[in-house]
């Protein structure tokens, strides 16, 4: 017996109703979700300031003395800082002042060039490398090819490598932050590929895949952000590393050539300070690569605690 | 397992072979030559003798597989920078001091460096937390060329506690130890904390936890030995670099260590030294690089880096 339902007991739906299951607030994404905590971590933003401030000096700085960075003055040379030389002179007579900021720019530019170049090639050729190892033997292979290139551009040794770029560069910042990026992004790719090599062995990667994520959504959705902390740490010493090994550089004739300033050449200069009492030229320098380093650290330590997916609300 | 590691001793020979050739191809791609690089004008009749000698007036493909030949039965040629000594005494007298004092440094970053981070991840954002961090930016933010005459003013020459420089005795190593070491120690310091941080917000922890284990139990048998992978992956390339020598430290504490010939083979042009110094690295390179791939296994198990058909 078919039961008859008359038209009647049929009621329209309320139109409030239709929109009850709406989601109303915008959703809360990964990034934002960071950002509105990384706002409450007082350190780490009064870091952002900090970093914020050295770039608009390393940009304005040398216009506020009236001095140029490369001008010299053999009768004021080794004076101490005042009112006339805020960080005192060189032993050219060069102030210092003018010289710190104008150095922040080649160190900051260098620096931070690096670390961004290390970081976009590192990550992504040590995600993969990290997502394949041990996935049957293509993957195994694939790893094995990866890591071992890995190997050989740890292996050359990289002097050879700079010179032969000043040779076919024009000389200046370029072939050092070239030179510095194709030997840097290895330490990121291989500490990615260790912790991802961790992570992924984790239930909630294997629900993911299960439900269909590939490769590049996993590594993506699941696996970077969960090693966001010792990415963050890599980045933060890539920094001072690159400031150092250009100095290092022009300490070999290969970096920034004088007159041109930069933090490591202008500490590396003042090497012999230390015993004859000039020490302002070695404090600047030096304190303004730990100034960025500080800034750096406490925002990294910030960002990695915003980042935890684990601590996310 | 055995397939593994076999194939890995595989992959090891082709990797030195290719970091060998290449190596070659760029040293001889650089302008300059041995000949050229210390300032002396050789008469023509001279250099040509001396290339003669050092077999530089043949093509470069000859020279090349003359090297492979001699490097097969480990002899890896005359310094030309030194005359008299080969590439194989260079390293035999040199590699044993950069041994003790970079095996010394490394012990010392890797104790203090590793307690240093677990004490600031028990303590996250304490007063500990943030002297670790002073502690990890001075490290690596004064660099050794700077912290070494520090050091050898006050320890030195102030106090006279240590011997300034040179190499000899135990109290020599001291000093160039700890400047070496400074480094890799704040390094090591900021990856266990993140990493600890990481692994102490962890399920199995809690679990841990309130199964009752007390909390040295909680951190060093459970949460360390996961936390310790950025550290064992940093450590295969330092310890490569750092046991074969470093320049400025050795430099600054005349200690005739292996660290500078890396450099000065390259600003000399010395050939067969730049070969020489980059094998023995990049051999020690890619045990070492094996080995961290085989301590990933040995701290987390659930580590598979070879396929499950083998």
């Amino acid at each position: 017996m078919a039961v008859t339902v008359p038209n009647e007991l049929f009621r329209p739906l309320d139109r409030r109703e239709l929109n009850a299951e709406q989601i109303s607030r915008p959703t809360v994404t990964y990034w934002r979700d960071a950002w509105r905590r990384l706002k409450q971590n007082k350190l780490a933003m009064a870091g952002l300031v900090l970093i914020l401030l050295l770039v608009v000096m390393a940009i304005v700085g040398p216009y506020l003395s009236p001095y140029s960075y490369e001008h010299q003055d053999l009768l004021r040379k080794n004076l101490p800082p005042s009112g006339e030389h805020w960080f005192g002179t060189d032993d050219l007579g060069r102030d210092v002042f003018t010289r710190t900021w104008y150095g922040a720019r080649i160190s900051l530019t260098v620096g931070i060039v690096a670390a961004l170049l290390d970081l976009i090639i590192g990550v992504i050729y040590g995600g993969i490398a990290g997502f394949m190892a041990g996935r049957g033997k293509r993957g195994e292979r694939i790893d094995n090819i990866m890591m071992r290139i890995v190997d050989i551009l740890y292996g050359i040794p990289y002097l050879l490598v700079v010179i032969l770029l000043l040779v076919i560069m024009e000389p200046g910042i370029v072939p050092i932050i070239v030179a510095l990026a194709a030997t840097g992004w290895v330490g990121m790719a291989r500490m990615v590929r260790g912790q991802i090599l961790q992570v992924k062995q984790q239930e909630f990667v294997l629900a993911a895949q299960t439900l269909g994520a590939d490769m590049a959504r996993l590594l993506r959705k699941h696996l970077i952000p969960n090693v966001m902390g010792v990415i963050i740490v890599q980045l933060t010493f890539t920094i001072p590393q690159a400031i150092f090994a250009e100095s290092f550089l022009s300490f070999l004739g290969l970096g920034v050539q004088a007159p041109m300033a930069s933090w490591g050449t202008m500490a590396s200069d003042a090497l012999g300070v230390v015993f004859s009492g000039h020490w302002w030229r070695l404090f600047f320098p030096a304190f303004f690569i730990s100034l960025t380093m500080f800034a750096f650290n406490v925002f990294g330590d910030g960002l990695r605690d915003a980042l935890d997916p684990r601590l996310r609300k | 397992m055995l397939r593994y590691l076999l194939k890995r001793l595989g992959w090891m020979l082709l990797t030195l072979w290719l970091i060998v050739t290449l190596t070659f191809i760029l040293m001889h791609s650089i302008p300059g030559d041995p000949f050229s690089q210390d300032g002396k004008k050789y008469p023509e009749p001279i250099l040509k003798n001396l290339r003669a000698k050092y077999h530089l007036d043949e093509p470069l493909p000859v020279q090349y597989v003359l090297y492979l030949k001699n490097l097969l039965m480990l002899d890896m040629g005359p310094s030309i920078k030194s005359d008299t000594r080969t590439v194989n005494d260079v390293i035999a007298d040199g590699f044993p001091v950069s041994f003790q004092l970079g095996l010394a440094a490394v012990v010392l970053a890797l104790v203090v460096g590793i307690l240093l981070g677990v004490l600031a991840a028990l303590r996250h954002g304490s007063w500990l937390d943030n002297a670790a961090t002073a502690v990890a930016v001075l490290g690596i933010s004064v660099p050794s060329f700077v912290m070494a005459p520090l050091l050898q003013k006050y320890f030195g020459l102030k106090w006279k506690f240590l011997p300034v420089a040179q190499w000899g005795t135990f109290e020599h190593m001291i000093l160039p130890a700890v400047a070496l070491s400074l480094g890799p120690l704040a390094v090591i310091a900021r990856f266990t904390r993140s990493s600890m941080l990481d692994v102490l917000g962890q399920d199995y922890i809690r679990t841990a936890k309130a199964k009752g284990l007390s909390q040295p139990a909680t951190v060093f048998r459970h949460a360390l030995r996961n936390a310790l992978m950025p550290v064992i992956t940093y450590l295969g390339p330092l310890l490569a670099a750092i046991l074969t020598g470093t320049f400025v430290i050795e430099k600054i504490f005349a200690i005739p260590g292996l660290g500078k010939y890396f450099v000065e083979s390259i600003v000399n042009r010395d050939y067969p030294m730049i070969m020489g110094t980059t094998i023995f690295y990049s051999a020690i390179l890619v045990v070492m690089m094996l080995l961290v791939d085989l301590a990933y296994t040995l701290v987390d198990p659930r580590i598979k880096l070879a396929s499950e058909e083998d």
